[in-house]
């Protein structure tokens, strides 16, 4: 795997809404690779191989767990709403990025203080109670800095954990990114005539609001391959004890979605010769249920065929995602097959 | 070295609550050549003095808690995932999904797991005993290197994060802001002759039982203490009334626990002397070190100066730089106008 390069979009700036940092990252590595870009009316980076009639749409997102700014009080402090789903458990205590149409500045999280809570406050979490602190004197000298509708991130470390894990911010969307942009080095290395590779890398898509459907809609593939990630859910949990769902571990190999909120992938062909080419050639995968990241490309148009193959995230959207370099290196495996599928 | 040198040189040192004693070593090649001796202390005590040179002499005790909040390991899993128990009060709601570091031979990054993230609207924080914390290492590997039920694990060692308007963001701003503070009076006291020995006690085990400074005040036996501590940082939903604002200088706390005549001549000091301090009122306790060192022995005189820190008992602590200065400028102002041969002339 191309641990720099995923380093290098992970600690990108790319909230839902505002990518460009991680943007121009992706245009520069396309551009490097000789692939001609475009961008759709979002701001998502559209490649594109070979001009052959079949079109296959490999879709990737940008974005990352992001909040917007709501509010700056007289003291100089920032309320924030989220963007993307969040657990309100993991955002207070937290060094975070604030930026978008200002210059990027830093910023922490927090909550009132422990020993004065009382009652409910002590251990009640949520987004709405946890204020950013710049650093600011007042709201004039907040206002500085920043503004109400600014962008705001964490900026968790890019860590190795022991030998096989990477734990990082934003993991849970720009793994896709990394991979998609190793596929388009293998595509290009060896075309096929009869395609043209559509590589779409998203914006907004953990928001809930893909700008790939655009592109989908104008390009009419035949069928889509959406790279995504999928919480790991294999862990014990006190509260879900009875729980029959299936777990999905980190380390056995990414995930080959079954279903997920948008889409029934296990319906459409593509999907059991996915399966069975897998299974042939020996990659280790799981299946389950995936995150779904964009239904509404399959839905566009007269409908667009859809496989999808997902990264297990430990901690998604939070400042420590943690994925397995083992299910990287399946993720890569899985998506060449379902490209030239 | 400035006050923010000496900070960031000393969050790096481990010192999770109850495990401050393996840590003589590094304080004393930082701090050593500030003082004339340095001793280790039964529990966990660090004492560094400073001696006049005289027969005698007073003892001026400065007493900063040395200890941090943190966890020890209480369990291990076979596939490695680390139960945790608190050592003192780290904040339950700031811990899902951050970086920590298990202190095993050699430190071991590691991210803390709540049960797994779940989104949604506003949940309760996990259950301290619920806490998950991941190495990515088997439990085999783990107890290679050396962790075992017992292993302290602190908030990740980033370096300090500078904010606007010299406000710094780090983890140990409770209680290493004040060390750095009280060792910088020492370093401005360098040409002062004193007529007292200063003894510096980096005391153990505050954010636990308190019980550093009660051992450290009877070893000591000094005839005055000011215990150096942080104060609450004015943050959202903090009354003003209960907070000391960044860049408003030193809190003084005036409270029945502490000696009033030394705590109003600080207060003097500082205004003679020009230096930002905020007066804030804590009437039956000032939640220090100060209920044990000025209750101990036959009673010692005792005032409490803090550092104001918002988000305490976070990894994201938040203090102003200046306050450290002016913290050191009011320590060594005060003993200057007690202890020094000029001003007992």
């Amino acid at each position: 795997m191309n641990t720099e390069l995923l380093k290098k979009l992970a600690l990108s700036f790319g909230p839902s809404g505002y990518e460009k940092e991680t943007a121009d990252i992706i245009i520069e590595e396309l551009t490097t690779l000789g692939i001609p870009v475009t961008r759709d009316s979002c701001g998502g980076v559209i490649g594109k191989i070979g001009s052959g009639e079949e079109k296959i749409m490999l879709i990737a997102t940008m974005d990352e767990a992001s909040f917007m700014v709501t509010d700056i009080d007289g003291d100089g402090f920032l309320r924030m709403e989220a963007l993307t789903a969040v657990d309100s458990r993991t955002v207070a205590g937290k060094r975070m990025i604030v930026g978008g149409d200002m210059e990027k500045t830093d910023a922490v999280s927090a909550l009132k203080v422990l020993h004065l809570r009382r009652g409910g406050e002590r251990d009640e979490a949520g987004v709405d109670k946890v204020f950013l602190n710049l650093g600011a004197k007042n709201k004039e000298d907040a206002e500085k800095l920043t503004k109400k509708g600014e962008f705001v991130t964490f900026s968790g470390n890019f860590r190795e954990l022991g030998e096989d894990y990477i734990v990082c911010k934003a993991l849970d969307g720009r793994t896709g990114c990394a991979l998609l942009l190793e596929e388009a080095a293998k595509l290009i290395a060896c075309p096929d005539e009869g395609r043209t590779y559509i590589l779409v890398f998203a914006s907004k898509g953990l928001a809930g609001l893909s700008s790939a459907p655009f592109t989908a809609f104008r390009e009419q593939p035949l069928r889509a391959v959406l790279i995504d990630s999928c919480g790991a859910n294999d862990l014990p949990d006190p509260e879900k004890e009875k729980d029959k769902q299936i777990h999905i571990h980190l380390g056995k190999g990414a995930l080959v979605p079954m279903y997920d909120n948008q889409v029934l992938y296990y319906d459409s062909p593509e999907y059991g010769v996915l399966i069975a080419s897998a299974q042939g050639a020996g990659i280790a995968f799981q299946q389950g249920k995936g995150t779904g990241t964009c239904g509404s490309v399959h839905l566009t148009g007269g409908g667009i065929p859809m496989v999808s193959v997902a990264i297990p995230c430990r901690n998604p959207r939070t400042e420590g995602v943690i994925i397995h370099k083992n299910d990287y290196e399946s993720a890569l495996d899985l998506l060449h097959l379902a490209a030239i599928l | 070295m400035t006050c923010t040198e000496l900070f960031s040189a000393l969050q790096k040192i481990p010192s999770v609550s109850g495990f401050e004693q393996q840590a003589g070593e590094a304080l004393n090649s930082l701090l050593g050549p500030c003082f004339d001796e340095y001793l280790p202390l039964l529990p966990a005590n660090h004492l560094f003095i400073r001696r006049a040179g005289k027969e005698n002499a007073k003892k001026l005790m400065i007493d900063c808690h040395f200890d941090e909040v943190g966890f020890v390991v209480n369990s291990m899993r076979a596939d490695g995932i680390l139960g945790l128990s608190a050592m003192g009060g780290p904040d339950p709601l700031t811990l899902g999904a951050g970086a920590f570091t298990v202190y095993a031979n050699q430190p071991i990054p590691a991210v803390m797991q709540g049960a797994p993230v779940t989104m949604g609207s506003s949940r309760k924080a996990v259950p301290t005993n619920e806490l998950q914390l991941f190495t990515g290492y088997s439990e085999s590997k783990l107890r290679e290197m050396g962790v075992d039920i017992g292993t302290p694990v602190g908030y990740a060692t980033d370096e300090p994060l500078k904010l606007q308007n010299n406000r710094i963001a780090c983890k140990s701003g409770d209680n290493k802001t004040s060390i750095a503070a009280a060792v910088r009076a020492i370093e401005l006291l360098k040409d002062t002759k004193l007529n007292c020995d200063i003894y510096l006690l980096l005391s153990c085990e505050e954010e636990s039982y308190m019980a550093g400074a009660r051992t450290g005040t009877y070893a000591v036996m000094p005839d005055a203490a000011l215990v150096v501590d942080v104060d609450f940082g004015t943050t959202p939903d903090v009354g003003k009334n209960k907070a000391g604002s960044p860049e408003g200088g030193p809190s003084i706390p005036l409270s029945i626990q502490t000696d009033r005549r030394m705590t109003l001549r600080l207060t003097e000091i500082a205004k003679e002397k020009e230096i930002p301090y905020q007066m804030t009122i804590c009437p039956l306790s000032t939640g220090t070190n100060a209920r044990a060192v000025a209750f101990s022995r036959e009673g010692v005189p005792t005032a409490v100066l803090g550092v104001p820190l918002q988000n305490m008992h976070t990894g994201v602590e938040v203090f102003a730089e200046e306050d450290l200065e002016n913290t050191a400028k009011l320590i060594a102002a005060y003993i200057t106008a007690t202890y020094s041969e000029e001003a007992q002339k």
